[in-house]
């Protein structure tokens, strides 16, 4: 009894700081505004979901971006990239927005059965700045009870612990569980917003289908052959991937079908969400060196080659920026724009690979 | 230990060496802790997970402060499971108390004795029902599978065949369609709708379900005299009670179609709520009992599962974080393609005994991905069947161990050797249908 005692003690402490973790985010006063995802449906007052909206904004009329960083919380490149865009860009016309805690429902715990840490670090020229780890679905202590079946609006059925995953979730119900409540006021902020072009961050394991790759609704048809090419002419190759009909809940579908917003999904590479990685670790998050990985390579059942020095943090989030930029560059010259939405001070894949992404974050003290 | 560990890490062939060393030391902790210290299946999990995580604390000290929350929260992946199974257990056991299992027993005897055949195929469906409309194999086994139960005992079938036509029909019941949790799985990471499983499914799981209560109950009951039956069935329960005793039965069956049928009328409201719901009328409607006591003998029979639970869990984390898990899987995958097969159908078992799901997860994609020539939704069904076949397989076997449990079997490994042959067949069948028999068909 004593011995379940002190581990009820230890682990409820633990437990009690993640899920009241509050992660700081450098929102630059004058550029950056900030409203809340409650403004597009009240009923997240008072919810974990209630996360921040950054908005950057020009005062220009042109274009508007919606950047989704932070829908599953052990996709780190997501909201690291997302908060890349917070911290450093400025935009001379049209508008951005920025969620970088899509999900914080998933930012309050770490999944069972993973034996995921509970942050991890990130260096800069400032000391470590620290980010949660967190979980792929909504916090059962948020969301539960979770059905055997999970029955999205269009009748499409999926296991029950897709029930909180926000990405199965769209285009969301008002008053539906967290996920679907999360997943109605973005629908909102697109539809409310006019956002002409929105880019919903995401990892993926090594062993999925979907990585490295960019997934495009099919009335984007018109813009991708052009991103694809201008990505790899900066040295990221991408796969296309036509947003597939009969998935449903998914940014790429319902944001797609729901509102006007053009919606691209991007995927990167992460060891450490996958199901054949060795010891789960810190380094392991950010480096993405994983010798099981290495050796699925050479068994040919890995969709992304991984050699001995793996995929770091950086390429990833070098990925996702360089993803945002181009999408926005090609959508500037479609002969639909009206005016052109100009992002500057965003620095690029090759800078972010030889300088480090440390290096582009500011400090959260200052 | 740190020095010896870099070591292993500078040459391939010895880098997985302290994986497989915490692997057989996890694996021979838990048998010794299990078999020479006889101590009940969780508590040898947990001890297995516990040393797993301090020795790797060797080479990762900063994780040893950390080995307390790493226990729990694994433990907690069966809080679900664990709810579910409490609250079955009061609804079986105050709906046996009231007189609705022997009411049902005298229902289905009296109608169908003339013919066994068919009412042992029936009574296989019956079990697989609630498996087939939630996924779990747990839910057929503690619902239906109580229901059956004292008829198949009744009848003549020995216990422990008994216990393995419930264990059976209920992994049977979790593969069949409409909803298979394990494919679902599959399909989201292999990026597969869950859509076109429905006639595969069937062709997989149907002719094995007859195969096997056939197989296990047949020779029992060729031919069945009512009047042999009487010390067996209480055939005059009625005078006791009335037609109302069936309430909870039906009410269990309405409220587990109701919310899969109409899920955005009905709020979603957990299986543990619908056991509760659907046991109170029996308090009203059935013979007399103290409820206290009722749920007091449910949860002192539920406990042991529960434990065992908690002990995977704890076990599942710790391979999960030292790479023990990783290193399982990549030594199954990297063997020559002919003995990839078999590693297929024997692996995907194994690992299916710490959860099916689990099993469908780690080998899902990696499996789809090397054999996708037999079709993606062949080698998604085939490995839900191998994976489901783990909840039969000790010493976790929560199906099988519960199905025993409930017939008050202690020693599992009596129903498992019961099951050896339908297995064998499970497994033999399933590889020709990845192989064979979805191409022809196809």
């Amino acid at each position: 009894m004593v011995i379940a005692l002190v581990f009820s003690v230890i682990t409820g402490i633990s437990f009690y700081k993640m899920r009241n973790y509050d992660a700081t985010f450098v929102v630059r006063e004058g550029i950056v505004e900030q409203t809340k995802l409650s403004d597009y449906n009240p009923n997240l007052e008072d919810t974990c979901g209630n996360a921040d909206i950054f908005t950057i904004d020009s005062g220009k009329p042109g274009p508007s971006l919606l950047i989704i960083g932070g829908t599953h919380g052990n996709e780190p490149a997501s909201q690291v990239a997302a908060t890349l865009f917070l911290e450093n860009a400025t935009v001379s016309s049209g508008k951005v927005f920025i969620l970088t805690e899509a999900n914080k429902c998933g930012l309050n715990f770490s999944y069972p059965q993973e034996g995921a840490p509970q942050t991890y670090h990130i260096d800069t020229p400032f000391g470590e700045r620290e980010f949660v780890y967190g979980a792929r679905a909504t916090n059962f202590v948020d969301q539960w009870p979770v059905p055997e079946v999970y029955i999205h609006r269009s009748g499409s059925k999926m296991s029950g612990q897709e029930s909180r995953n926000l990405n199965r979730a769209y285009p969301g119900v008002i008053d539906g569980n967290i996920s679907e409540r999360i997943a109605y006021a973005i629908t909102e902020l697109v539809k409310q917003n006019d956002i002409t072009l929105t880019v919903d961050l995401h990892e993926a394991a090594p062993e999925y289908p979907v990585n490295n790759a960019i997934v495009y609704h099919e009335k984007n048809s018109d813009m991708i052959g052009q991103i694809v090419f201008e990505l790899e002419m900066k040295g990221v190759v991408i796969k296309p991937e036509s947003s597939p009909k009969d998935f449903r809940g998914l940014t790429h579908r319902e944001l797609g079908d729901y509102t006007d917003t053009r919606v691209f999904l991007a995927e990167t590479s992460n060891a450490s969400q996958g199901r054949i990685r060795g010891e789960m670790t810190e380094e392991l998050i950010v480096t993405g060196i994983d010798k099981f990985y290495t050796k699925a390579t050479e068994l040919g059942i890995t969709y992304v080659d991984y050699d001995e020095s793996g995929v770091h943090l950086n390429e990833r989030v070098g990925r996702h920026v360089a993803t945002i930029m181009t999408i926005v560059d090609v959508y500037n010259r479609m002969p639909e724009a009206e005016g052109s939405l100009d992002i500057n001070n965003m620095p690029t894949y090759d800078e972010i690979i030889t300088n480090g992404i440390g290096n582009y974050l500011l400090n959260p003290d200052e | 230990m740190e020095q010896i560990h870099d070591v292993m890490e500078r040459r391939w062939d010895t880098k997985m060496l302290f994986e497989v060393i915490l692997l057989v030391l996890m694996i021979t902790t838990f048998l010794v802790c299990a078999i020479k210290f006889k101590l009940p299946p969780g508590i040898s999990m947990m001890t297995s997970a516990i040393l797993g995580l301090i020795v790797y604390s060797f080479s990762k000290p900063e994780i040893f402060l950390e080995i307390p929350r790493h226990l729990v929260e694994g433990s907690f992946a069966y809080f679900d499971v664990i709810l579910v199974i409490a609250c079955a257990m009061i609804y079986m056991k105050i709906i046996e108390k009231a007189g609705t299992l022997d009411a049902f027993s005298v229902l289905i005897v009296k109608r169908f004795y003339k013919l066994p055949t068919f009412m042992l195929i029936a009574l296989m469906f019956l079990i697989m029902f609630p498996s087939m409309i939630t996924g779990s194999s747990v839910t057929s086994v503690i619902t239906s599978g109580a229901l059956v139960a004292p008829i198949l005992i009744a009848l003549g079938i020995p216990k422990t065949k008994t216990a393995a036509i419930i264990g059976t029909g209920a992994i049977f019941g979790m593969v069949a369609p409409p909803v298979n949790v394990p494919v679902m799985v599959i399909c989201e990471i292999v990026d597969l709708p869950y859509m076109g499983f429905e006639i595969p499914l069937m062709i997989l799981s149907f002719p094995l379900a007859v195969f096997s209560v056939l197989f296990l109950g047949r020779k029992y009951i060729k031919k069945i005299k009512l009047e042999e039956l009487e010390d067996k069935i209480n055939f005059n329960i009625m005078n006791e009670v009335n037609g109302l005793v069936y309430l909870p039965l039906i009410l269990l069956f309405t409220l587990l179609i109701l919310v899969q049928v109409f899920p955005f009328v009905i709020a979603p409201l957990g299986m543990p709520l619908i056991f509760i719901i659907a046991a109170l009328p029996a308090l009203f409607v059935g013979k007399k009992q103290n409820i206290l006591f009722t749920c007091k003998n449910a949860i002192n029979s539920a406990l042991p599962t529960m434990a065992m639970l908690l002990g995977v869990g704890m076990f599942i984390q710790a391979m999960t974080l030292n790479g023990v898990r990783g290193a399982f899987v990549i030594l199954v995958l990297q063997l020559p393609r002919l003995m990839q097969y078999v590693a297929m159908a024997t692996a995907v078992p194994i690992f299916g005994a710490i959860s099916a799901f689990a099993s469908s997860s780690v080998f899902g994609g990696p499996y789809v991905l090397s054999f996708v020539i037999y079709g993606a939704i062949p080698i998604a069904s085939g490995l839900s069947m191998l994976a489901s076949i783990g909840d039969i397989m000790p010493p976790i076997a929560i199906s099988g161990s519960t199905a025993a449990r409930l017939i008050g079997i202690k020693n599992y490994l009596k129903v498992f050797k019961q099951m050896l042959i339908p297995i064998g067949v499970i497994i033999v069948y399933t590889m020709l249908y990845i192989t064979l028999i979805m191409p022809a068909l196809s």
